[in-house]
């Protein structure tokens, strides 16, 4: 099994491994003999040509299994670590993967497992961060302990994505000082693509409760800096026209 | 003659235990006002006199049952809270950029509450009533030190 992982993440790590190309026909036995890990190490060389829908459909439920076979009931820390090895690179392979609901519903569902699981001993909130990327739901009540389990242990910044989907799942989380300490500090991190947008979605759908937060950060900030640049969009639509707007918001 | 003067001293250490916790209270609030008045002595860079003074209309409305510390315990505390108002004024004055907004009030009010905001969970809220700058200050928490009043102010100024 271990093997095979090394053998998964060697191949899902090589890139464009077209060397021996492999027909649909291999794929579709292997799905029908359960050999998900594999699938997902070969579906690559299948020709570029011949992905079609199928073939994505497939990929999905490779991803799906393997996801879930790492986390069930009897799997133990080293399979928290496959996930970890697998993950990661089977959604730089595939990054249609991120797009899949069924996919992201069984990886957050994948998260929770491993967050029960995983004692004092172990980076949860690491493994957390590593697993999360492109989940937009959890059960409900989730999103909001894995943000404050990142918050804590890791940093605000690494907080935002669990914030924002707790705030999705219910406005009332904006009232949390975690949300306000989030924006600020993704907001005065010079981020940008997705965190930045995260930050300044969450800011707006929050505003009337992180606004202190950010005129407080906004006073302490430099003239130009990352942060004035971010968030005085967001403050300047607020009534006061307070020295620090005029000072810092051009 | 030895049973009047005893009766006296019965009386008149009822009469002390009785009024004791009202004396106290006096106590504690002049040293209040003290407080604030000595932070007051401080502001010399604004050019202008300023009315400070503790919202006590307010903090006798207080529902203590409800408040995070007992009434006397927030007393004590807030002979050190209202300390840095008016050093913090002067602080806003010593800035060019904050002293001309500070010089639009006349009054600057330092007030206790128990009531949380939703729209902003610090703990200090600075709201402006006409030429009033209050000072909410949320009962519970650490006691008010330099410079919390000047950061607080700057959210509104």
């Amino acid at each position: 099994m271990r093997l095979a992982v090394i053998v998964l993440v060697l191949v899902l790590g090589s890139g464009h491994a077209l060397a021996d190309e492999v027909p649909m026909k291999e794929l579709q036995a292997l799905a029908t003999h359960g050999s998900w890990r594999e699938l997902l190490a070969t579906a690559i060389k299948v020709k570029p040509s011949a992905r079609d829908a199928d073939w994505r459909k497939l990929v999905v439920s490779a991803a799906v299994h393997v996801v879930n076979q790492s986390t069930d009931a009897s799997s133990g820390v080293s399979s928290t670590e496959e996930l970890l090895m697998i993950v990661p690179s089977a959604e730089a392979m595939y990054s249609f993967l991120r797009d899949d609901t069924g996919y992201l519903d069984a990886k957050a569902r994948a998260v929770q497992r491993v967050v029960a699981s995983c004692g004092e001993q172990y980076d949860c909130a690491r493994i957390v961060v590593a697993l999360s990327a492109g989940i937009q739901r959890f059960s409900k009540g989730t999103a909001q302990r894995l943000a404050e389990l990142v918050d804590r242990d890791i940093g605000a910044a690494d907080a935002l994505h669990f914030w924002r989907v707790a705030v999705a799942e219910q406005r009332e989380a904006c009232k949390e000082p975690g949300v306000g300490r989030a924006v600020v500090s993704v907001l005065a991190s010079g981020a940008a693509g997705a965190p930045l947008e995260e930050a300044l979605n969450t800011a707006r759908t929050c505003l009337v409760q992180v606004e202190s937060g950010l005129l407080e950060a906004l006073i302490e900030a430099e003239d130009g800096s990352a942060f004035a640049r971010n968030a005085c969009p967001l403050l300047k639509s607020r009534p006061g026209a307070t020295v620090a707007k005029k000072k810092k918001c051009h | 003659m030895k049973n009047t003067v005893l009766v006296l001293m019965v009386l008149s250490a009822y009469v002390t235990a009785a009024s004791a916790g009202p004396t106290a209270d006096k106590k504690r609030r002049e040293a209040v006002d003290i407080s604030l008045a000595k932070g007051a002595s401080e502001i010399k860079d604004c050019g202008k006199t300023f009315k400070l003074s503790f919202d006590w209309a307010a903090f006798d409305k207080i529902d203590w049952s409800k408040a995070e510390n007992p009434k006397d315990h927030q007393l004590g505390s807030e002979i050190t809270n209202v300390r840095y108002v008016g050093t913090d004024i002067n602080k806003l004055c010593e800035d060019k950029d904050y002293k001309e907004p500070v010089l639009k009030f006349d009054n600057i009010v330092y007030r206790s509450t128990i009531e949380k905001d939703d729209k902003n969970d610090s703990r200090l809220r600075v709201k402006i009533e006409g030429k009033t700058l209050v000072f909410e200050n949320r009962i519970g928490g650490s006691t008010r030190s330099g410079g919390d009043f000047a950061n607080a102010a700057k959210k509104v100024l």
